[in-house]
């Protein structure tokens, strides 16, 4: 084992590929997965007086072969191939992450009684002491998501003279984008209580004989070493596929597999709707700064146009956003296939992406325009048809491949036409120009989608949140229900998708789960020290 | 003088004089009336656009595809038969624009070929059909 000496700073990051056949650790808290919700989580644990082991599956650099471990079919809606839309290796998919940040609203976690399984055990205002950490940890210019600092900030930034009861003005920063990987890589290889495991893919999960407790997991790598990991409490942090995979998968003891009683796990598969659905015809030239075409690496914030949370109510729609893309600053359509099927690419296509930005920086800047594409980005209601399944095939470890039946229905079509539809009459009433909708959103008795519809690669929900262990796999506190040590980070763990992109929320929601664990490592202490100290005295 | 019979006279009277309004309007501007030209689409689409969403409210709305109707829809209760006489164009169409503004207000506004209108400029694409074709 690399794990030596404390003088050497790469002393708590081990190669699993260079241990011995089998190998068995043990720690505190055992984080599987190195993305922005397991590095998030591992970043606090810093210093700490707890041993804190990350398992991550990949290696620092993007490998094909350890895509592959990723692939998966899709059955349902059409969408992105699975091995391309996340990434396999230490920083997970925020190695082609574009950077959006924006905050769920207070409705996202509401119960609304037009929107099916909606409701999530917590309220935006427990998030909101989270987001006030989040937003350091992906290097935002500020905390602030209120549109009225922003206005502040910038005398050329002007919102558009629509009705605020219908719409309004959401406010989105943008990361540089934080490449975890590179960023916190330092700091996590030379944190002397974290211990880093690479090449450390988890392949069995194994509890205790009640089925009460995990007791250890099982991770392997293609050289054929195996790492035994225990631990008191175990994160899983992969990614909303791969966190229902490795609970499905884990199905030696539990044929359904752990978590899974009430046959939840996997299902409310959530993407964010995203598509080109409208077009903006103005006579006049406005200045739209405020509204301004994401630059990467460039732009810093800008708003969308959001429906209100009471017209949503009163209209029953779900949440969504309206981007205005310049028409003359539209890069074409983009689809699901403008993407490459091919995660090594994708991240290629990114860093060539940044270069090309960053020559058009030097271009002059332009805000005024009269013709724009709407860009959607809506929430789809939580659907458990909508699912995540293990398929017959396995990767190369020997784990079940995953099939994606990414399912939508109707309320999604009606919210996202009715949307636009309010978005339009508010256009009008402001005298401002028309919209036109897109030819696959004109009938209001069709449930075709454009084919253009993509998602965002926003994995949510396949294990969400709810205090019955009925409606959701995990508790309040991200804990599985019916698991006294098995807790969960990230969007697999949320209700309803809301609009918001959902990094900086997911980084929210693992911090919180990481000051719950720190309270209960500590109260667990304080319990044990009593017992100690009475059998002492019994003694 | 039957009462049927001067609701047709009347009627006929009202459009008579219409017509020779709308001729001269055509000779000025092409659009054949200013309540043949919804103004904000005539700025930002084609005149053969707003054509096609007047054949298409008209096949939606298939008892409002006359002239008589149109106009007296369109010339309504502000817009009486005084004001028709007016030439002044520029009067007629910030009585029409105010009402478009208040059939967004009033979510008076249908979905035309998957553009959000109110339904007096819809039916400003109508008459503007008419008359054209």
């Amino acid at each position: 084992m690399h794990c030596t000496t404390y003088s050497n700073p790469d002393h708590m990051h081990i190669d699993s590929r260079t241990l011995d056949s089998t190998s068995s650790i043990t720690g505190d808290i055992c984080i599987i997965g190195a993305g922005a919700a397991g590095i998030s989580m591992a970043l606090e644990w810093i210093d700490s007086p707890y041993k804190v082991i990350v398992l991550e599956g990949g290696g620092f650099e993007v490998e094909p072969r350890m895509q592959e471990l990723y692939r998966g079919k899709n059955i349902g809606q059409r969408y992105y191939p699975l091995h391309s839309s996340r990434l396999h290796y230490f920083g997970g998919t925020t190695g082609h992450w574009a950077g959006y940040c924006s905050l769920l609203d207070p409705i996202d976690f509401k119960t609304r009684e037009w929107v099916a399984h909606s409701g999530w055990p917590m309220s935006f205002a427990d998030l909101t002491p989270y987001y006030d950490r989040a937003w350091e940890v992906v290097q935002l210019e500020s905390s602030h998501f209120d549109l009225e600092y922003w206005l502040k900030t910038d005398p050329e930034l002007l919102t558009l003279p629509i009705d605020n009861k219908t719409i309004w003005n959401k406010i989105l920063q943008f990361s540089p984008p934080t490449r975890f990987g590179n960023h916190y890589r330092s700091a996590i290889k030379e944190a002397r209580n974290v211990h880093l495991y690479t090449y450390a893919n988890v392949v069995d999960i194994v509890a205790d004989e009640s089925i009460a407790k995990i007791n250890k997991v099982t991770a392997a790598n293609f050289e054929g070493k195996k790492l035994e990991v225990h631990a008191r409490h175990f994160v899983l942090a992969g990614g909303a596929i791969q966190n229902a995979r490795m609970l499905l998968a884990a199905n030696r003891q539990m044929p359904a597999g752990l978590g899974n009683d009430n046959d939840l796990v996997g299902r409310y598969f959530m993407e964010h709707l995203e598509v080109t659905a409208a077009d903006l015809f103005m006579p006049d030239d406005y200045s739209m700064k405020l509204y301004r075409t994401w630059v990467y690496g460039e732009t810093k914030v800008r708003a969308e146009l959001a429906i209100t949370a009471e017209k949503q109510e009163q209209q029953h729609l779900l949440n969504g956003t309206i981007a205005l893309t310049p028409k003359e600053q539209s890069s074409g359509v983009v689809s699901i296939d403008s993407f490459p099927d091919d995660a090594v690419a994708t991240v290629k296509m990114w860093e060539k992406m940044e270069k090309e930005f960053r020559r058009a920086k030097l271009k002059e800047k332009k805000f005024k325009f009269h013709e724009f594409e709407l860009f959607t980005r809506m929430e789809q209601s939580p659907n458990p048809l909508s699912r995540i399944q293990l398929t017959r095939e396995s990767d190369e470890l020997g784990v079940p491949l995953v099939s994606l039946d990414w399912k939508l229905n109707s309320l999604d079509k009606k919210s996202m036409r009715k949307s636009f539809e309010l978005l339009g009459q508010e256009i009008g009433k402001a005298g401002m120009g028309r919209i036109q909708l897109r030819e696959w959103l004109r009938d209001p008795n069709s449930e075709a989608w454009s084919p253009e519809l993509g998602g965002g690669w926003h994995h949510m929900g396949t294990t969400r949140m709810a205090n019955n262990p009925k409606e959701g796999v995990v508790d309040a506190d991200c804990k599985i229900h019916g698991l006294d040590n098995l807790f969960v980070a990230g969007s697999s763990c949320f209700t309803t998708s809301g609009t918001a992109n959902p990094t900086l929320s997911l980084i929210a929601l693992s911090l919180r789960l990481s000051d719950h664990l720190k309270e209960r490592l500590s109260t667990e202490s304080i319990i044990s020290l009593n017992q100690n100290q009475n059998m002492e005295n019994n003694g | 003088m039957k009462r049927r019979n001067f609701i047709l006279l009347t009627t006929a009277a009202v459009v008579g004089a219409a017509v020779p309004l709308i001729h001269r309007w055509d000779e000025i501007s092409g659009w054949g009336s200013p309540f043949a030209q919804p103004q904000i689409l005539s700025l930002i689409t084609t005149r053969r656009n707003i054509k096609v969403l007047g054949r298409t409210y008209m096949e939606r709305f298939p008892s409002e595809s006359n002239y008589n109707v149109l106009f007296n829809l369109l010339s309504g209760k502000q817009l009486n038969s005084k004001l028709m006489h007016e030439s002044d164009t520029r009067l007629i169409r910030s009585k029409l624009n105010a009402r478009i503004v208040d059939d967004f207000h009033n979510e008076r506004t249908l979905i035309l070929n998957g553009w959000v209108l109110s339904v007096t400029e819809a039916r400003q694409c109508a008459l503007y059909y008419l008359l054209q074709s």
